[in-house]
């Protein structure tokens, strides 16, 4: 009997239980004298001459097991003992306990198993996986045994090319890649069809970055060997990474259609499909990977960071959970979760996850970027600067890191220094359109001219779908008085939607200031494609683009906004019944009745009494209260019994011609609403007009029938009225319905229904209700109404007490902030114990005009801290100054 | 809350670093100082200083506006730090302003500026633009540009100065509905809140006014702009100042409006707005050379007012007029107040003002003694008598040679009725002997100088001089 072949374990100690597992699994081919196996386990350990007694071990060894897992391929000892193996020419089989990166490594070089590489810990029944490892190494053993006492032996030189490849793999693993290149390069010279040797080949060139060499030999061990799986997903990645979307999407079908269980090349694939931005696709794929591998975390972290494209965050992040539940100590995930953190606003918890991801790997540059990058949003400039040097200390060519820095000095007024690392950025990256923009944007401020065009052409030529160099550059023509050429690169930054009035307003404040400044007349022409009258809104918008080629927020935006949106339930939650637009009245001259068809109806049957209801238009409305209508809606709504209303019916016969042309599954005599509609309209609710310049809701406690073309948010509440006319939510809404520009602005419901409610004691509700009341009962006095200076006072007195509601609602969003910088208001104006509207005997002007004489006196603390209120930094971002 | 120091450098007129001790206390203070010795830049400093708290500083604004200020003769980044400290304690805040730094963002500093009150001789200047035409006086466009700027206007949360802008042209075009409702609502806006504040001044700038000792019935008569869609023009822009002189008659009224007088109301107005403005912990007033362009009898009336409604202000005053500031350092207390001069030399090639510790002169005198400068010794011993006698006479009403213009009276105007005076038990003020060491040195201490004489003085002479005076000082504070 033949003596036992020799085996070596090699493993990392993580992996402890599946060596003892393997071992099990081998006592049948122990008992059957076949094979013995080793691990550095049955070694003395402490000993100092430990190291040397493993190699000579696995020196003395026929075969090395080596346990394939992430902790392995890390391990210096296993790459040792994997070294020494590859030396002494002995046999090397790998065995793949999880996903990691050996396809990336020596190992790959080697029959793995289990079979095609799949993993232990993927098969759903693991002792089929282990039983799988075992068969193989029987097999492997035989073939040994065979081959020491049959001659059908491979050629010599196939056996020295065979060396001299498992050479280049020791060579290659300690990183001596030029040499490895030289071994495979010889191997391949004594066999030219060692496959093998042609993919590690092209792996080594990888390395070196020799993209188009890796690619030679990838295509050749194709051509060798073109059932070569692996082959085809390394060429795939090679294209992908040179930006070759298509061949390698085409590699991948070809590994996926050889192993359609080739998770990661879904995986891959999808990637490739983002960088083309067909993000759908993507995600399909990476669905795929997952569904393959559902306990692989780079799947879900590559689906995250697919989510986060199209905007998805909370899917992202849910992924970005998955993979760090998955692998704990993912800082790649934890990276990626800080970006969508950032991205939307949270950026504490981005700060955190950075952190984190800088913990787990102190040489990993992105998190520092992204950390970077909250701190910036969070106004932390400094610390942000400190995380981009960190950040290229770490990864020279870091464009992001670089152009991140610009914006960052560019923003402090570091002109000089930011020139620089934008010029940095663009060297590394010349095809980027924002740090152009941004440099360009520094030499229009240093006056020259002719540079800061050269930057915004070249901006505009690397991407032209940016409106913002356009706009740079009429204002650098401006400069030069080139007029024809401003005029061009104006109308272009207008047509493609940039506010340019406001843009030229927030620099300039307007043309006449301008031409002050610069002692020069503008052609009228150009003159007015800067003004636009009677604007109340000028978006601060920046025309700095920010590192996601966006205008750059002014944290104090972003932050606020984050803020307000933190602080309540959405409007949406918080009442209950359905907010909407009002009735579709067209054609409303038929529909809407003055009040003497109004009473020629009636007159005419006196059922039509009955369905004539008080109605009024959004464009009836102002604040506060809402007048007594003077027109009424014949409002016959779907299904009613017409006939039962004789004169109306003669009365719309009339208009029979409109009403039928009209689109929709109404009779022709009715309005397109059922009777269930008059619920939301009977009861007490807060209207607004569809567009208005400032927040107009007004109390309707009558339930009167309201148009289209106004909004209707049922409830009782009337401090809500408050809330909402506040500057606060005035501002809150123009900011997250993306209407800056547009003015007035137009109510939508998805946007109304944002707006966070605070969670207010009942005794602020009541206070504020009150001054409500109070307003509602001013606006209907005629002196209020009246434009004779000689009632100045009340209307100041009106528009006074709106201001005090400001400041409560100032103290409910912003409590901390009004408090740190001691400014009261419930607390004051609750001390004054007020008098409610219907507790007020007699005269209720005079008694408003004295609480409004007290709380207006110069030393009453409402009066002194609506005065101040521009102290607290949020308010002057409410108020446009910031 | 008081500010008690004020460190400037390398900003406008002041190349170098500056210093101007304000004590612990915080007191108020008047420059003296030649034209283009800085003075005006003190007053700058101040005004930017606080200003630069409501400044945006966002991306589209890439400076903390300091540079625009920057001295344009030295590259060094300049600087201005103020320290700020609660009345009779210790704590004591200091911020700065420079090209890299911008601590002005915060409450103090902000409300500060909200609640003070700055004016320059140029703001004042535009009373000569208001041509009294018979019986009336259009002062629209000073109150609304100058004198009201700080009012805000709570309908808007900007100042009325923002809003008058907002309304000018270009006006809308002829069928632009909704912009011309937007205008004339602006306009309605505007005329609220400005005829609300007149009405609210009329009584505070009449009992001003009363101050400067004029009697009058004085109204702001203001009707509205009123926006004309045809012509495209916004009329009206009127506030007619009716004053009624009690003691004069009617018809000669636009001649009694002189620019002295439009001066005080101006002022009077002016005053009258920051008094009606809540308050904040720490008010400034600052007024650059304005009381210029008031007659001499006006100009004193204005240190009272200041005592009277500005307690709790801090005050920085500042005059190129010697005599004025003279007499403001003897109308005033020195517990509350600072002197400070500032002189124009010319070191280098550059000119540069020269900050002098306004200490007390005769110190000056001996100093310079010492330094065997009997000339400059000599200028100062002259001050030194000069301030003494002047301060006697003011505070005892003594009778003074009358004279249109104060600078034309002499030192001995003064020292006359000293010689001559007595106390109320017939016993003269001074001591014939003092008397006679005194005129003894009268060619020192009492003559203009010229360098010839005082080359030949001799310096135990000079000393004696100064024993003189020093004993006169002595002499007459006893009494």
């Amino acid at each position: 009997m033949s003596k036992p072949l020799k085996g070596f374990i090699t493993y990392s100690h993580e992996d402890a239980a599946q060596k003892d597992e393997l071992r099990k699994r081998l006592a049948v081919m122990e008992h059957q004298n076949e094979l013995v196996t080793w691990d550095d386990c049955q070694l003395t350990p402490g000993d100092g001459a430990l190291q040397d007694d493993i190699l000579k071990k696995v020196a003395d060894s026929d075969l090395l097991l080596y346990l394939v897992s992430a902790a392995s391929l890390a391990s210096k000892n296993c790459n040792k003992e994997l070294a020494e193996a590859l030396k002494e020419e002995i046999r090397v089989i790998p065995i793949v306990l999880e996903h990691c990166d050996w396809l990336n490594h020596q190992v790959s070089g080697f029959e793995v198993l289990p079979h095609k590489g799949k993993p232990i810990r993927k098969w759903d029944d693991e002792s089929e996986g282990w039983q799988n490892v075992v068969d193989g190494i029987r097999e492997a053993v035989h073939k040994i045994l065979s081959e020491s006492d049959v001659s059908s032996k491979p050629s010599q030189a196939e056996i020295l090319a065979e060396l001299l490849s498992q050479r280049g793999n020791v060579l290659l693993l300690l990183g001596k890649t030029e040499e490895a290149i030289e071994v495979y390069s010889q191997a391949i010279e004594l066999n030219p069809h060692h496959a093998f040797a042609y993919n590690n080949l092209g792996i080594a060139y990888e390395k070196k970055y020799e993209v188009n060499k890796a690619l030679e030999n990838y295509n050749q061990a194709i051509r060798l060997k073109d059932d070569f799986v692996e082959v085809y997903f390394n060429r795939g990645t090679i294209f992908a990474k040179k930006g070759e979307g298509n061949k390698a999407i085409e590699d991948f079908d070809k590994t996926i259609h050889l192993d359609p269980h080739f998770a990661l090349a879904y995986s891959h694939r999808g990637n490739v499909y983002e960088e083309k931005n067909e993000i759908e696709r993507a995600i399909k794929e990476h669905c795929k990977a997952i569904k393959l591998d559902p306990k692989e975390p780079i799947f879900y972290n590559n689906r995250g960071l697919a989510y986060e494209k199209i905007g998805t965050f909370d899917l992202a992040i849910k992924d970005f959970d998955k993979a760090l539940e998955l692998k704990t100590n993912y800082a790649i995930a934890y990276n990626n979760r800080g970006a969508v953190y950032r991205s939307k606003g949270k950026l504490d918890k981005s700060i955190e996850d950075c952190s984190t991801a800088i913990k787990l790997d102190p040489h990993y540059a992105e998190p520092y970027n992204n950390r970077g990058a909250a701190y910036r949003n969070s106004g932390e400039i400094d610390l942000a600067i400190q995380d981009y040097d960190m950040a290229i200390s770490l990864k020279l060519d870091f464009f992001q890191a670089y152009y991140n820095r610009g914006i960052a000095y560019h923003e402090t007024g570091k002109i000089e220094i930011a020139i620089k690392d934008y010029s940095k950025a663009i060297k590394i990256n010349p095809e980027h359109a924002h740090p152009y923009n941004n440099r360009g944007n520094i030499y229009l401020l240093k006056g020259d001219y002719e540079r800061a065009i050269e930057d915004y052409s070249k901006a505009i030529n690397l991407n032209s779908e940016l409106s913002q160099p356009f706009y740079n550059r009429a204002e650098a023509w401006l400069r030069l008085e080139k007029w024809e050429k401003v005029k061009a690169d104006l109308t272009t930054a207008k047509n493609m939607g940039m506010d340019i009035v406001a843009a030229f307003h927030n620099t300039h404040k307007d043309v006449e200031k301008y031409e002050k400044q610069y002692g020069v007349k503008l052609p009228e022409d150009i003159a007015l494609l800067l003004t636009e009258r009677r604007r109340t809104r000028y978006p601060k918008a920046s025309k700095v683009l920010d590192d996601r080629g966006n205008p750059l927020e002014s944290p104090n935006v972003v932050n606020l906004r984050e803020q307000l949106h933190n602080s309540g339930t959405p409007l949406g939650e918080y009442i209950k019944t359905k907010s909407a637009f009002g009735i579709n009245t067209t054609p409303t001259e038929v529909f809407v009745v003055n009040r003497t068809t109004r009473d020629e109806l009636i007159e005419a049957h006196s059922s039509s009494a009955d369905i004539l209801k008080p109605f009024l238009h959004g464009q009836d409305l102002r604040r506060w209260h809402v007048d007594t209508p003077q027109q009424w809606l014949v409002f016959t709504y779907r299904g009613i019994a017409i006939n039962d209303y004789p004169a109306i019916l003669k009365y719309l016969e009339k208009h029979r011609e409109p009403l039928s042309k009209r689109k929709g599954k109404q009779e022709w005599y009715e309005l397109p609403v059922s009777l269930d509609d008059t619920e939301r309209l009977d009861q007490p609710k807060l209207v607004c007009p569809n567009t208005y310049n400032h927040h107009t809701f007004a109390v309707d406690a009558a339930g009167y029938f309201f148009g289209n073309t106004s909004y209707l948010i049922p409830t009782e509440e009337k401090w809500l009225c408050g809330l909402l006319n506040s500057r606060t939510v005035e501002w809150f809404y123009s900011q997250v319905s993306n209407q800056l520009t547009i003015d007035p602005l137009r109510a939508r419901s998805q946007y109304i229904q944002q707006i966070p409610i605070p969670d207010l004691a009942s005794t602020q509700k009541a206070l504020i209700a009150k001054i409500v009341d109070y307003l509602i009962y001013l606006q209907q006095q005629p002196t209020i109404n009246s434009k004779d200076l000689a009632h100045a006072r009340d209307r100041i007195m009106l528009g006074y007490f709106e201001r005090v509601i400001d400041g409560l609602v100032y103290e409910v969003y912003l409590s901390e902030e009004l408090h740190k910088s001691d400014k009261h208001f419930f607390q004051p104006l609750l001390e004054e114990q007020l008098l409610l509207y219907e507790e007020i005997e007699g005269d209720k002007m005079t008694v408003l005009r004295d609480i409004f004489e007290l709380l207006y006196e110069r030393t009453h603390p409402i009066r002194r801290n609506l005065f101040f209120i521009d102290s607290v930094k949020q308010v002057r971002v409410i108020q446009g100054k910031l | 809350m008081r500010i008690t120091d004020i460190e400037i450098k390398n900003f406008r007129a002041f190349r170098g670093t500056y210093h101007i001790d304000l004590s612990k206390s915080g007191k108020n203070l008047i420059v003296y100082g030649e034209n283009g010795s800085g003075k005006s830049s003190l007053y700058l400093a101040l005004k930017l200083f606080l200003e630069s708290g409501l400044d945006a500083t966002d991306a589209s604004k890439i400076d903390t506006g300091f540079e625009k200020h920057q001295n344009i003769f030295v590259e060094e980044p300049g600087h201005i730090k103020l320290d700020f400290s609660e009345e009779h304690q210790r704590i004591q805040e200091t911020y700065e302003w420079s090209e890299n730094l911008k601590e002005t963002h915060n409450d103090l500093i902000i409300e500060t500026l909200k609640a003070s009150g700055f004016l320059d001789y140029k703001d004042l200047l535009k009373v000569h633009n208001v041509e009294p035409q018979v019986g009336v006086v259009n002062v629209f466009n000073l109150l609304v540009e100058t004198l009201l700027v700080n009012t805000i206007n709570y309908e808007t949360d900007r100042s009325l100065a923002e809003d008058w802008n907002d309304i000018q042209e270009p006006y809308p075009r002829r069928n632009a509905k909704n912009q011309i409702t937007s205008l004339e609502n602006r306009i309605d806006i505007f005329n609220i809140e400005l005829a609300n504040r007149l009405d609210e001044l009329s009584p505070k700038v009449r009992e001003i006014l009363g101050k400067f000792g004029y009697e009058v019935d004085l109204s702001l008569d203001f009707k509205g702009i009123t926006y004309n869609q045809k012509n495209k023009t916004l009329e009206n822009q009127q506030i007619l100042l009716n004053v009624k002189f009690f003691d004069k008659d009617i018809s000669e009224q636009y001649l009694l409006l002189n620019e002295a007088k439009l001066s005080a109301i101006a002022l009077s107005i002016f005053l009258s707005s920051i008094l009606l403005q809540p308050e904040s912990d720490l008010r400034i007033l600052a007024l650059d050379d304005v009381l210029i362009g008031l007659d001499m009898s006006n100009r004193l009336p204005v240190l009272d007012i200041l005592k009277e409604y500005f307690p709790d202000h801090q005050i920085f005053l500042t005059t190129y007029d010697k005599v004025w500031y003279e007499i403001v350092k003897q109308r005033t207390e020195e517990k509350d107040w600072k002197y400070a001069e500032f002189y124009f030399s010319q070191t280098d090639e550059y000119e540069i003002p020269v900050y002098a510790e306004d200490k007390a002169y005769l110190d000056k005198a001996k100093e310079y003694l010492k330094a065997n400068d009997y000339k400059a010794c000599a200028v100062y011993l002259r001050t030194a008598f000069e301030a003494i006698i002047k301060r006697f006479c003011d505070k005892r009403n003594l009778r003074v040679r009358y004279c249109e213009n104060p600078k034309q009276l002499m030192s001995e105007d003064f020292w006359d009725p000293i010689k001559t005076g007595t106390k109320r038990d017939g016993t003269p003020f001074l001591a014939q002997t003092l008397i006679r060491q005194i005129e003894l040195y009268r060619s020192i201490i009492l003559n203009p100088l010229n360098h010839a004489t005082i080359a030949n003085i001799p310096k135990r002479e000079v000393e004696e001089a100064i024993d003189a005076v020093e004993e006169l000082e002595t002499a007459l504070v006893q009494v």
